[in-house]
């Protein structure tokens, strides 16, 4: 089973960037978040359960896929923030979750295919894998007063950052332990024997 | 607490606009005109009242044939006006070359998006770039205001530019960028900038409204809105020994439109227009207390 898609955002809205068009993008990218947050918490239960060989070096005439580009996650802003602060670090969390959604979709698709090249009926323990994903929690709707609708948000962004960013661990962690080369110069050790070729 | 005096801006001095003057034909000596035709003469337009003109002198010499209806649409954020603003969809784009140096430039009444001053000299290439976004966020205090609170409404109109470089011979380029709507500017104003002292807390500003609202004989308020006139009673701090140059440096512009700013972050606080009168109270050796009662233009 593929790590599931999650459904393109429409047009992030923007106070600073695009103010124009701002009111009708709100109208139209609000109601996608409860579906946003319901897929993006089905992609992180999949991959807590996402097992492929770490210690399998796989196929070496297969070539390595590339590896796919996430980017960095921008804060959410905090409850202290107002004024253009406020309005800069909105605009960019929703601009993250825009770009997020597509970079996502590649990612797993990219760790579909790792799981092709080194498949494994369960996951095997490794020290290095990331723990459990956290979840998204409830959306803002526009039936919430402001003080619902202002605790809803607080906490919904920084759930959406802190699973972007747990995901962007996993999947470096998939993508470093199956298809990064071995890094055999921290070797140090010089093996020495010495071979008893008896009498001749 | 800073005022700048303005420097005059003609056709020498703005050497660049996308602003058309299209508004009228050009008044040409020697042309006839019909009652009600418009017509361009430096810059201002004009228009035929009577019907009957001599034609070979121009129309600001000829009042009763020829009424002036004021500058033309590029020359208006130049004219004085505050409440006249220069139009043009998406950008005002002006380059002026003062031929003095200059370390101030302020704008007002604006439309618009962003502010972008470039400052550039044979000798130094590009000395100034610096934009400035307008809109005014301080409404937008958590989620909810900033998906709901109104957009486009709270935009700072006033915005000075006072950390120019003092350059000889340069030429300064501004663009008024309104993304794509019309952008708006109802003046602009260059010159140098004099401090006078520091403001306190205590200013206040406010607005003189100069519309009619009436009441009619069965208590129904008739209203004719006019323009209004941006007003602030500045509280100032001012060093002792210079009481005399403020005294004098206030005096020299008690006819003259300046620009008065109490403090350049607070767009409020920029009025352009003429003080009424102003107190020093000589408070002490080393400061003294100012009142500066400034009403706008409008």
């Amino acid at each position: 089973m593929p790590v599931p898609n999650i459904t393109a955002l429409p047009n992030n809205p923007s106070r600073i960037g695009d103010p124009t068009n701002f009111n009708t993008e709100v109208a139209v990218f609000l109601p996608t978040q409860p579906q946003f947050r319901t897929e993006c918490n089905s992609v992180g239960a999949y991959l807590d359960t996402y097992a492929f060989d770490p210690f399998d070096w796989g196929s070496l005439s297969i070539a390595a896929p590339s590896k796919v580009s996430l980017s960095t996650f921008a804060t959410p802003p905090i409850e202290s923030d107002t004024g253009f602060v406020l309005t800069s670090k909105s605009d960019n969390t929703l601009q993250s979750m825009f770009n997020f959604v597509s970079e996502a979709n590649s990612a797993g698709d990219s760790m579909d295919l790792i799981q092709s090249y080194v498949p494994s009926g369960s996951i095997i323990t490794d020290e290095l894998r990331p723990g459990a994903f956290g979840t998204v929690t409830d959306p803002p709707t526009f039936t919430d007063n402001q003080n619902t609708f202002n605790t809803k948000s607080y906490a919904f962004y920084n759930s959406v950052k802190s699973f972007a960013d747990q995901f962007d661990a996993f999947y470096d962690y998939v993508y470093f332990r199956a298809i990064e080369p071995e890094d055999f110069g921290l070797i140090t050790e010089t093996p020495s024997e010495t071979i008893d070729w008896g009498t001749f | 607490m800073i005022i700048v005096k303005p420097e005059i801006i003609n056709d020498v001095i703005l050497t660049s606009s996308n602003v058309a003057e299209n508004d009228a034909p050009l008044w040409v000596s020697g042309q006839n005109t019909n009652l009600n035709d418009l017509r361009i003469y430096q810059h201002r337009v004009y228009k035929n009242i009577t019907g009957t003109e001599d034609v070979n002198i121009p129309p600001p010499d000829q009042p009763l044939n020829w009424l002036d209806l004021g500058a033309t649409n590029r020359y208006r954020m130049f004219d004085k006006i505050v409440g006249n603003p220069t139009t043009n969809m998406n950008t005002i784009d002006v380059t002026i070359t003062p031929g003095i140096p200059i370390t101030a430039i302020v704008l007002f009444n604006l439309d618009a998006a962003s502010i972008r001053v470039i400052g550039e000299s044979a000798s130094t290439g590009v000395f100034y770039d610096k934009t400035v976004e307008l809109q005014d966020y301080s409404g937008v205090t958590d989620w909810f205001q900033y998906f709901y609170s109104d957009v486009g409404e709270r935009i700072k109109s006033e915005m000075a530019f006072l950390d120019i470089p003092v350059v000889g011979a340069a030429t300064y380029r501004v663009v008024i960028d309104n993304g794509n709507q019309l952008a708006m500017c109802g003046e602009m104003v260059i010159g140098k900038q004099t401090v006078l002292g520091y403001i306190n807390y205590g200013t206040s500003v406010g607005i003189i409204d100069y519309s009619k609202k009436e009441l009619d004989q069965f208590g129904n308020f008739v209203v004719a809105e006019r323009r209004f006139a941006n007003r602030a009673n500045y509280d100032v701090t001012v060093n002792t020994p210079r009481i005399n140059f403020v005294k004098r440096t206030l005096a020299e512009v008690r006819a003259t439109p300046v620009v008065y700013i109490g403090n350049s972050e607070n767009p409020e606080t920029i009025v352009y227009g003429f003080y009424r009168n102003f107190d020093i109270v000589i408070s002490g050796p080393s400061a003294s207390e100012c009142s500066l009662e400034v009403e706008g233009l409008t």
